[in-house]
């Protein structure tokens, strides 16, 4: 465990430095988060204004949604989502084998070697934004909700990594997943655009169950605003472990699958 | 003339051949398309179950909106036109193109039409797998308006033809390309109204949007197809056409300054 935090830690701070060396990649990644957030805003704004809620789901709670659903993709960016963008891209040129030979966790190698500190604008925003849906909402925020929403973040986090690192591992078996990327795209706009607790019926249990990609920023901003409920939080537990189980095993098995590029 | 269009034929074939080779994409792509209807019926069904009309718009209308304009989505293929310049530039691969016997525009955009055939038969199939499990009539409009539907849809596609060439070229020489295509990419899905219709923003908006073209592109056609009112067609094919020449015009300037003068050809 110590080891692996401590590859983390130089990983990020390689790449920190790198970052800061390129300040126009730096920016222009900035821009493009800064565009999908504000597209975003722009889409709950004019459905607002025809309407005063949806579902349960008044304009501010919308705008914490908003946020948790920035904040957490745009963590995930800055730490994981780039390293593991990569992994299609490793095995058909067989660099994936400079990783795995290394005395290290290879996942945790590829994922944290793509550290990228633009995403630090949006991380900004998102919170930004969370502060402000508050403060409009006129809503008095205890140490509960915070830390509540604290643990729940983290794991929503680690079933981000869970789902991103799944459809990866699909590039062992397959030349070309962009297809499956396309889906897992849409997935994750379904999720940004739309709570989870708004799906109905069959949607709801694909969602919300079988790609829980309809948890990631529903269930924190859920647990914030005040529906601290126990279910809630052992559902979340549960699919995040389920997952993270399933993932362990998918990479493991994809590895012994594994056969370098050149044979 | 003849052996110029049996040239682009071939284009038009191999690039069938190619797109249909990776039926498992095909397969995640039509899944793709069926989670934007789902993200449309769920958000939707939600606000239609307080009140029955919302913009002029019955639910029914909504999610007819939302199945023509992934279909227009599906049809437009000439995105393909800018990330292939623009990724065949980074990678100094784009020389070949200015080597081969053929219109580089032409040939990018023949590519975008076989791409687009595919997913038309996927539409069709789509549309007759609809008709079987729900017998709803989602274009209740005459044959005229669908006639001017048409007529937009295709002159949409060929003002996205000139744009995203312009957007491919200016990549070779200005732009970290694959932000600038994010980019472009997240902002042309809002405008065009393929997130939302674009009739749910205040007036003031909606009259500077007009000016543009992008409103006629998808939000319009899908707007009279469901509606069945064609009272400002001829302005909205008058905008296009003049949108048309102008990217038509900029695209030749643009090509002449970039390729003609400026470009390496060894990608970045």
């Amino acid at each position: 465990m110590k080891k692996s935090v401590s590859l983390v830690k130089e990983l990020v701070l390689i790449k920190l430095k790198r970052q800061l060396f390129y300040k126009e990649v730096f920016w222009m990644s900035g821009i493009v988060n800064l565009s999908l957030f504000l597209v975003q805003l722009c889409f709950f704004s004019a459905i607002y204004g025809e309407i005063e809620m949806i579902g349960t789901w008044k304009r501010y709670q919308m705008l914490f949604f908003i946020g948790t659903y920035n904040l957490i993709t745009n963590v995930g960016m800055m730490f994981y989502y780039f390293g593991l963008l990569r992994i299609p891209q490793l095995i058909k040129s067989g660099k994936l084998d400079l990783y795995l030979i290394k005395p290290c966790n290879p996942v945790l190698y590829i994922a944290f070697g793509e550290f990228d500190f633009s995403s630090i604008t949006m991380v900004i925003m998102s919170i930004v934004t969370m502060i402000y849906s508050i403060c409009i909402g006129e809503y008095t925020v205890t140490i509960e909700n915070i830390v509540a929403f604290a643990f729940m973040f983290i794991l929503m986090l680690i079933l981000y990594f869970d789902l991103l690192l799944m459809v990866r591992c699909v590039s062992f078996y397959m030349l070309d997943i962009s297809g499956l990327e396309n889906l897992e795209w849409s997935l994750t706009e379904l999720a940004m655009k739309l709570p989870g607790n708004l799906f109905v019926g069959v949607f709801r249990v694909i969602l919300c169950l079988l790609v829980p990609y309809g948890l990631l920023s529903t269930i924190p901003s859920q647990i914030f605003w005040g529906n601290i409920d126990c279910k809630m939080f052992i559902y979340a537990v549960i699919v995040t472990a389920v997952f993270s189980c399933m993932t362990f095993l998918f990479w493991k098995k994809s590895m012994k699958y594994y056969r370098s590029a050149s044979s | 003339m003849r052996s110029k269009f049996y040239k682009y034929c071939s284009v038009i074939h191999a690039s069938m051949k190619v797109e249909a080779q990776y039926r498992v994409n095909i397969f995640f792509n039509i899944f793709a398309g069926i989670i934007r209807i789902i993200f449309a019926y769920s958000l939707w069904s939600t606000i239609y179950s307080t009140r029955s009309v919302v913009n002029g718009y019955t639910f029914k209308m909504m999610i007819s909106y939302y199945l023509i304009v992934l279909a227009i989505g599906m049809i437009d293929k000439t995105e393909f036109m800018a990330n292939s310049i623009s990724n065949e530039g980074q990678q100094g691969g784009f020389s070949k193109y200015l080597l081969m016997p053929v219109n580089v525009k032409n040939y990018f955009f023949a590519t975008s039409i076989g791409k687009s055939i595919i997913s038309g038969f996927i539409i069709v199939l789509g549309v007759v797998v609809l008709k079987i499990l729900y017998p709803i009539e989602i274009l209740s409009c005459g044959y005229r308006t669908r006639v001017k539907a048409l007529v937009l849809i295709t002159f949409g596609i060929l003002v996205m033809r000139e744009l995203h060439y312009v957007i491919g070229i200016l990549t070779l020489k200005y732009f970290n390309s694959s932000v600038f295509m994010m980019i472009k990419e997240n902002i042309l899905l809002l405008l065009v109204g393929g997130l939302v219709p674009l009739n749910v923003f205040p007036d003031g908006v909606q009259a500077i949007m007009k000016i543009f073209p992008f409103y006629y592109m998808v939000y319009y056609p899908s707007h009279i197809l469901i509606t069945d009112q064609v009272e400002s067609w001829i302005f909205a094919v008058v905008t296009l056409a003049i949108w048309y020449v102008i990217f038509h015009l900029l695209s030749g300037i643009i090509t002449k300054k970039v390729i003609g003068m400026g470009y390496g050809g060894i990608g970045l």
